[in-house]
């Protein structure tokens, strides 16, 4: 076979960015509308800190999370509540309307609360058989965490303790975090 | 077969800053909106299942029982008071005002060790007023689960012991 003469008929090759540079501004476009930064179970707040605490490693998927936020309107600020630059407790602020009980991302009364409970505490495994034939709820153990900001009161927590104990439910874990340190 | 002549092809050629900018405003909007985890931990509170709903007052302190009382004081850190009280059948209770949190531990520590000693069940009982901070609360619960108590229990007032007993 003979030689092929291939000089003078090559074609410039180049590559072309213009159609992927906007490809990837039209993915970037739809990821920043799209993308929910907010974890909608946790709320951002000051966990209480504990030594004893465990690492919340593997959160079993079926868990309520109850948050008690710190939540003022924008542009108003709290004079009450006060943390050191280490997140340390300074002083809690018991004014009860600066608080909010928030499952994923909803305001609850404590009253609502309690019929929430009720409701998603028969999810998932169900309730145990309730001794009285049916008069009362059977307890619930579907697993829950509380977070709440280390400087609320326990009065808020008590009435959290309370729907949970009226909706028989019982495996409760309080949020908290490690000290620097530990 | 033969090689082919290309002594005339133009030389390819990538245009890498269109590349490099798109990289870099990447770079940019994940540096801003990235957030790292951070592990939490808890601590476990598990409700009584058998007691709670029915039986829902606080016990008599004249029963056995060892009493956290967090008073809400300002002039204290984090403005709580506490106070250990120990009480049973026999003999009148007694009550020590605690300086802090480490103390508080040890001596939970010291009830619970004597308690252990003669098989007793007694329960630990978290009482705070409703002003006391959550910190505070969490600080006791801490100081029980040093000492390896699992029988913690929350003192509850009226109006939600009224509540309860609807």
């Amino acid at each position: 076979m003979g030689r092929i003469k291939t000089e003078g008929m090559m074609e410039k090759v180049g590559f072309d960015m213009t159609p992927m540079i906007d490809c990837v501004f039209q993915l970037i476009i739809f990821f920043m509308l799209t993308i929910d930064f907010a974890n909608k179970q946790m709320e951002r707040l000051t966990l209480p800190k504990a030594t004893t605490s465990v690492e919340d490693k593997t959160p079993p998927e079926q868990r309520l999370m109850i948050n008690l936020s710190h939540e003022l309107p924008p542009g108003k600020n709290c004079e009450e509540l006060k943390y050191d630059n280490n997140n340390n407790l300074l002083k809690a602020c018991a004014i009860e309307k600066h608080w909010k009980i928030k499952v994923n991302g909803v305001e609850y009364q404590p009253s609502e609360l309690e019929a929430l409970l009720v409701k998603e505490g028969g999810k998932f495994e169900g309730r145990e058989p309730s001794p009285d034939g049916g008069k009362t709820l059977g307890i619930s153990n579907r697993p829950l965490m509380i977070r709440c900001d280390a400087g609320g009161i326990y009065q808020l927590l008590e009435k959290i303790f309370a729907a949970c104990a009226r909706a028989r439910m019982w495996k409760i874990e309080i949020g908290a975090s490690r000290p620097a340190g530990n | 077969m033969g090689r082919v002549k290309s002594k005339n092809v133009d030389p390819c050629e990538l245009d890498f800053t269109a590349m490099i900018d798109v990289i870099f405003q990447l770079m940019i909007f994940f540096m801003c909106t990235i957030k790292f985890k951070s592990l939490e931990g808890k601590l476990f509170s598990y409700l009584p299942k058998d007691v709670g709903l029915q039986n829902t007052s606080v016990p008599d302190p004249n029963l056995d029982e060892v009493r956290i009382k967090l008073v809400y004081d300002e002039r204290k850190p984090l403005n709580t008071k506490i106070t250990l009280q120990t009480s049973s059948n026999s003999s009148s209770s007694a009550e020590v005002q605690i300086p802090d949190w480490e103390t508080l531990s040890n001596q939970v520590a010291g009830h619970y060790a004597r308690i252990m000693s003669i098989n007793a069940k007694v329960p630990f009982i978290i009482d705070p007023q409703s002003k006391v901070p959550l910190q505070s609360i969490v600080h006791a619960m801490d100081a029980c689960r040093k000492a390896n108590i699992t029988d913690i229990r929350f003192a509850a007032k009226s109006p939600v012991t009224e509540e309860l007993k609807r």
